[in-house]
């Protein structure tokens, strides 16, 4: 497979998951939260998104089996689907995130949150995730009970499936607080990456603004809520406390970053005894941490390329294709940018990825890198 | 020198119905609307997406009321803008213009009628 003979890694793609399939690995009242749940007494435009992420028809994902058309926008909503997809867009690994999953920090209840936790990743490693085929998974930690969620890691992370730890950028405390210390501690000692992925909850329940619209809502949430993430975990030094933690930004393009990178530097010079750990400048550490390319910000291409050079992109960028959502990036979206060295578009494609998450089946297409 | 190509029957594109096609080396959608046929190619600028295997809409727009409120409603009761099933972007398939952006545009052709055949004309072979 890859991609103009490149190993390619998609670091973010999504598990369209049938509910009530996963209500059987769930215990005690949760199951019937989920396998009886009625589907009704909420209309559409009730449920924080009247907009509709999939804009009423104007993007389409297939369904499996589905005529002609819709083969070309496979989802991906049965285990069948995951290698029909990795062939039709060249991948050769891919890291499956179960899309329900990104909104488990808006549930309040820490006891209902971990046992969706605890389900979730039982259910995708008992027959989505097939690492000798290259699928993985996150283990998604809920930030409201960091000692239960680290006991999780450690309960899953022998699981050749698991490639690492994910987070979402919505958590009730920033990043850098010390209560999230047992989730850092694991996922360090497990060689596990966190990966922060942004997310939001669509107009009407937005958790950062009070927008109308879900165009206004998903352009500045999905990025406010890394920019928190990532101010907190450089300032208060998580790089400087899990030395040899790797941490991941995902889906919220790569534009924001720079700018936040030398204001925090610029805020540091003169504050730095309110940031005492650091030993470094933030835009020193923030080039250690990487970044999920998607969405691939569509601007002039000069201009993108200065985006790149200041965040030293092809030793920090990693390809995600964000695959089945409405603002998904094709593998071309990166690959096929002129400015990038051969070198450059290997690692940010797939390289980066192999080095970053623990894949535990080194499943390199030797064929094509050779 | 520009090419005349035979693309199909007329009557195997219902009202508001397209058919897609290769056609001298191009993919290619002909679309039938109120005032006649019009032929795409099957390529979305964004990211070559097939856009004429998109679904059709009437335009959303909006306007500004005398009250200074917005009121939004449709540009038109057709649905002639095909939407690329990818992400999304609009495109008017009559001028092929994206209604997001007028100078991203899908490739245009011209459509013409001759009895029940329909031919394309493309650019030179």
């Amino acid at each position: 497979m890859g991609y103009r003979g490149m190993h390619v890694v998609d670091a973010d793609a999504h598990y369209l998951e049938e509910i009530r399939d996963f209500a059987k690995y769930l215990k005690g009242p949760s199951v019937e939260r989920f396998a009886d749940w009625s589907g009704q007494y909420h209309m559409p435009a009730l449920v924080g998104d009247q907009y509709d992420v999939m804009l009423h028809g104007r993007t389409v994902r297939g369904a499996a089996g589905g005529k002609g058309d819709q083969d070309e926008m496979l989802g991906m909503s049965s285990p069948a689907d995951i290698p029909v997809v990795m062939e039709r867009f060249g991948i050769d690994t891919i890291v499956m995130i179960p899309t329900y999953m990104l909104m488990v920090e808006f549930v309040r209840n820490a006891n209902h949150a971990m046992d969706i936790c605890n389900g979730y990743i039982d259910y995708m490693l008992d027959g989505v995730c097939a690492p000798e085929e290259g699928i993985y998974t996150l283990v998604v930690a809920a930030g409201r009970d960091p000692e239960r969620a680290a006991k999780m890691i450690d309960r899953v992370a022998g699981n050749p499936a698991v490639c690492g730890v994910e987070m979402l950028g919505s958590v009730e405390l920033p990043l850098g607080a010390e209560a999230y210390n047992p989730i850092y501690e694991a996922a360090q000692h497990h060689g596990l990456p966190i990966v922060l992925h942004a997310n939001f909850l669509g107009p009407d329940l937005s958790s950062f603004a009070k927008f109308p619209s879900f165009v206004e809502s998903h352009a500045l949430d999905m990025t406010w809520c890394n920019q928190v993430q990532l101010v907190s975990m450089v300032m208060e030094g998580v790089p400087e406390r899990f030395p040899d933690l790797k941490i991941v930004f995902q889906e919220s393009g790569i534009t924001w970053v720079a700018g936040l990178m030398y204001r925090l530097d610029t805020e540091y010079m003169r504050r730095r005894v309110e940031a005492p750990l650091l030993r470094k400048l933030p835009s020193e550490y923030i080039r250690d941490f990487y970044f999920g390319t998607q969405p691939m910000e569509d601007m002039p291409r000069k201009h993108l390329k200065m985006f790149f050079e200041m965040l030293d992109a092809e030793n920090t960028f990693i390809f995600a294709s964000d695959w089945p959502h409405f603002d998904y990036d094709e593998p071309s979206a990166v690959a096929d940018l002129p400015f990038l060295s051969d070198a450059g578009r290997r690692k940010i494609m797939g390289e980066n990825a192999l080095s970053v998450f623990r894949f535990t089946e080194k499943t390199v297409n030797l064929e094509v890198c050779a | 020198m520009a090419r005349r190509l035979w693309a199909a029957r007329a009557s195997e594109i219902g009202p508001g119905e397209r058919i897609r096609l290769e056609l001298g080396g191009l993919n290619l959608g002909i679309f039938r609307l109120s005032d006649g046929f019009f032929a795409l190619e099957d390529k979305c600028p964004h990211q070559q997406g097939p856009v004429c295997s998109g679904n059709l809409f009437r335009e959303i727009t909006a306007y500004v009321e005398d009250d200074g409120r917005v009121r939004e409603g449709y540009a038109r009761d057709e649905a002639d803008v095909v939407a690329c099933p990818m992400h999304g972007w609009e495109f008017e398939v009559r001028t092929g213009e994206c209604l997001a952006n007028r100078r991203r545009k899908v490739q245009r052709f011209p459509v013409e009628v001759d009895g029940e055949d329909l031919y394309v004309i493309l650019p030179g072979g």
